[in-house]
């Protein structure tokens, strides 16, 4: 009673080539359709919850937040250290017995130096007043019969990225001249400066590490969420022969639409905190005389905090959907 | 169009649910699958969409064996299958007409068209006039109606359907058989597992008996189905 199979759709080779090709660049532009639909899709998935949304979105903003403001603190930091570190002076102290022709030919020699920008001469008594004038030591000194103080050289070097390192070896040469007793730069505190800034940068990049994961965790979860409240869904759009990509889209896209959005309410948050700190550093700078001043984020910089945020979307989501998506099968 | 050779299909723990069945089924047929609970109905049903999968034998669709095949390509093998459910398996979050219009959807189907299809398959089924309502407003009859719109929307080769008339009352279960035998004369291709012998036997259409997951009888169309099955429930 079974009856035999028919032929009839048996095709030739000559016609599944094209017909192949066609059916790829259908499908291409199936997936292109799709991915175009799924973009408004999450965002409006995203605002029919307005309030549990609002909640997540407002701690993945605040765990986005957080590594923004220290960054961006710890590079107004670092323009200040910068200008510190161009006032860099070496002073050179001449042996007692150095004369003022000494000083002056020593002068002209490292003039022509070019990691030297500047370099002024201190004659001994013009700073043995000063050094009356400031120190409170003036009786003292009128115990002493002779001036102590040697001829002076307060070297600038040349504004350049790698004077400091330069410099250290340029001492070295300096005071193997004979004119010269040694040369002193007050680096050590700016060395220290240096080392507290980067246990800094450190600090704040472990912390702002350990808060994009938390974020990429919450993104993941609610994602997980989002995926069970809609398995029946799933299930049905994978018997009616959705691949595993086409039921992916949609839940990748609402993950990059809550990095987004966590990005866009850390910045708001930054950039309303820092204005905040910006009119009581501007009055602590006016008692200074000084420009110091908190700087709010430029655009590049925002533009960094949303590219990572949309990622640590992205990646959360991902996370949660490549193992999930998988696991729901229909039955 | 559908032809299995020596299939077996046996679950962990032993129970073999099939035991090297040879059958075949040709384009444009209307089988119905009968036998007791438990005789692999359903699980015959579901080796055909790659629900599950066979451990022994092999299965041929439309020529190709569907043994091997995996990824992506069960997905497009589902495409050429409508499928109906006894408890409907409609989605209770959006309208009949977007229930039935999910699988055009996922085969990137424009709009237009599919508003088109959708239409005219739920024109077919005499809903038409309900599709803004929410499933779950409809009776369990207009349920089931609405599901078989959505297996024919795509026009497929082969619908399945498994105890499509389970939960519904004889007047509504006649309906629906009717649908079915309208769908068959279009040239589709049906498999209906069913216990309701009074309906199978109305139609005298080709009846395939399973018992334990064997063949126990094979009923060619316009045959009387013989009393002696009737004792099946």
């Amino acid at each position: 009673m079974k009856r035999r199979r028919s032929n009839r759709r048996r095709q030739t080779p000559t016609t599944r080539g094209p017909r192949i090709r066609e059916i790829g660049r259908n499908r291409l532009l199936h997936s292109l359709a799709h991915h175009l639909q799924c973009l408004p899709d999450g965002l409006r998935r995203m605002l029919a919850q307005p309030i549990g949304s609002l909640f997540t979105l407002g701690v993945i903003g605040i765990a986005l937040a957080l590594p923004f403001a220290l960054t961006t603190l710890l590079d107004n930091a670092r323009s200040l250290t910068d200008d510190v570190e161009s006032l860099d002076q070496i002073t050179v102290f001449l042996i007692p017995e150095a004369e003022q022709s000494d000083a002056q030919a020593l002068r002209q020699t490292l003039l022509n130096d070019p990691v030297v920008e500047t370099i002024s001469l201190r004659n001994p008594d013009e700073a043995l007043l000063e050094f009356r004038d400031y120190s409170g030591f003036g009786d003292a000194l009128d115990v002493l019969d002779s001036n102590p103080l040697p001829w002076v050289l307060i070297v600038d070097p040349a504004n350049t990225s790698d004077a400091a390192p330069a410099s250290a070896a340029w001492i070295e040469t300096l005071e193997a001249d004979s004119r010269v007793d040694f040369a002193q730069v007050d680096m050590q505190w700016l060395q220290r400066l240096n080392a507290i800034m980067d246990l800094a940068e450190r600090v704040v990049y472990s912390v702002g590490a350990l808060l994009l994961i938390a974020a990429l965790l919450i993104i993941g979860n609610t994602i997980r969420l989002e995926i069970q409240n809609r398995s029946s869904e799933i299930e049905i759009s994978k018997l009616m022969g959705a691949t595993d990509g086409y039921v992916r889209r949609p839940f990748l896209y609402s993950g990059l639409w809550y990095g987004l959005g966590g990005g866009v309410i850390a910045c708001l948050l930054v950039t309303g905190l820092l204005s905040m700190l910006q009119s009581a550093s501007g009055d602590l700078a006016q008692s200074y005389q000084s420009d110091l001043l908190i700087r709010l984020p430029d655009i590049s910089r925002i533009g960094v905090l949303l590219a990572t945020s949309l990622l640590v979307g992205l990646c959360g989501s991902a996370i949660a959907v490549s193992r999930q998506i998988a696991q729901i099968q229909p039955d | 169009m559908i032809r299995f050779d020596h299939l077996a299909k046996q679950y962990p723990g032993g129970r073999e649910a099939i035991s090297g069945l040879d059958l075949e089924i040709s384009a444009g047929e209307m089988v119905f699958i009968t036998g007791h609970s438990g005789a692999g109905k359903t699980t015959l049903l579901r080796m055909i969409a790659l629900l599950e999968r066979p451990t022994r034998g092999q299965l041929l669709f439309d020529g190709r064996n569907m043994v091997g095949i995996t990824g992506r390509q069960i997905a497009y093998h589902r495409r050429r299958i409508g499928m109906i459910f006894q408890d409907h398996k409609l989605l209770s979050d959006r309208s009949v007409f977007d229930n039935v219009a999910l699988p055009l959807q996922i085969s990137g189907c424009r709009d237009a068209e599919l508003r088109k299809r959708v239409q005219a398959s739920l024109d077919l089924v005499g809903l038409l006039h309900r599709e803004k309502a929410n499933p779950t407003h409809l009776s369990s009859g207009e349920q089931q109606r609405v599901g078989i719109a959505r297996a024919f929307v795509r026009r497929p080769p082969v619908i399945l359907a498994d105890e499509p008339t389970g939960n519904l009352d004889p007047g509504l279960s006649s309906d629906i058989m009717t649908l079915f035998s309208k769908l068959n004369e279009i040239g589709m291709t049906l498999m209906i597992a069913s216990h309701d012998l009074h309906l199978v036997r109305a139609l005298r259409k080709r009846v395939v008996v399973l018992e334990n997951g064997r063949l126990l009888d094979d009923i060619p169309a316009g045959q009387a189905v013989p009393d002696s099955l009737g004792k099946i429930p």
